[in-house]
């Protein structure tokens, strides 16, 4: 039902990707395109100074690869690694891709984080497309 | 993938409830239970006090009838009419009734539909499960 469904991966530990690749799937109409996205926070240029040469293109390779095992068993998947601010940057790029569906994992709100994590809750309020939040 | 599907409808909602319905439809596992839920505002106990004895449960009635009429189509959806605070009502009824799946539209999204409606937003921001925002 959906044609353009962008998934961002956080590789963060309690996220689930696996169900929101499920997801994607399961709303993915006839020749969908799904893409997995990550978001490289940029590191603030008197950090990088201190870090070791050639540790961002590390970085970059690390989840390029990651993403790449994810993307194995899906049939018109595409893998992006941008840089930027993680909200913002999925909202552009679902802007100019001309995304119909963001499929975003959250965790459940507990006690301490009673509301959405922030980059989930940043973009089900401003994506122009249908968004999925998944806990 | 859900096995116990949520679709708040608003009671002023447009004739079309296709594209919830649609989105349900994808997300459902074989057997899933779909719920169609309205929410009938509760009316404050001075201005009750002016109306018919009878007006509350009748206005619910037909709110009822009027949804039951716009799923007669759809033999998998089950109706259901609660009275209460729409965000709260809907997220009581999730979690009471174990549903694991709410999807709904971004009502009346406003200014260049940029925000999220208020019953939606709080919805997504409260709920225990996944959440499906329709743009």
């Amino acid at each position: 039902m959906y044609t353009n469904i962008l998934v961002p991966v956080s590789f963060e530990g309690e996220r689930d990707t696996v169900a929101a690749i499920e997801a994607a799937k399961a709303m993915a109409g006839d020749g969908a395109t799904i893409t997995l996205l990550h978001v490289i926070e940029q590191i603030p240029a008197y950090a990088l100074t201190q870090a070791s040469p050639g540790y961002l293109e590390q970085a970059r390779r690390a989840v390029e690869a990651g993403l790449d095992k994810l993307a194995k068993d899906l049939p018109n998947v595409r893998t992006v690694v941008i840089e930027g601010h993680a909200a913002r940057a999925v909202l552009e790029y679902a802007n100019e891709r001309a995304v119909d569906c963001i499929i975003i994992a959250s965790h459940r709100p507990g006690l301490q984080d009673y509301f959405l994590g922030s980059t989930a809750s940043h973009v089900v309020r401003h994506a122009r497309c249908s968004v999925h939040v998944l806990r | 993938m859900y096995k116990n599907i949520l679709v708040p409808i608003a009671a002023d909602h447009e004739p079309s409830t296709a594209g919830v319905l649609n989105v349900a439809r994808a997300l459902a596992t074989e057997g899933a239970k779909i719920t169609a839920l309205t929410v009938v505002e509760t009316i404050p106990g001075y201005v009750e006090a002016h109306l018919p004895a009878d007006r509350m449960a009748q206005t619910k009635r037909e709110i009822e009838a009027g949804l039951k009429q716009d799923f007669a189509g759809a033999q998998d959806v089950t109706v259901k009419v609660v009275e209460g605070h729409p965000a709260r009502s809907i997220l009581d009824y999730a979690d009471s009734e174990g549903v694991d799946c709410i999807v709904m539209a971004s009502h009346r999204p406003g200014i260049s539909d940029y925000f999220l409606g208020s019953t939606a937003s709080r919805v997504v921001r409260r709920a225990q499960c996944a959440v499906h925002v329709l743009r």
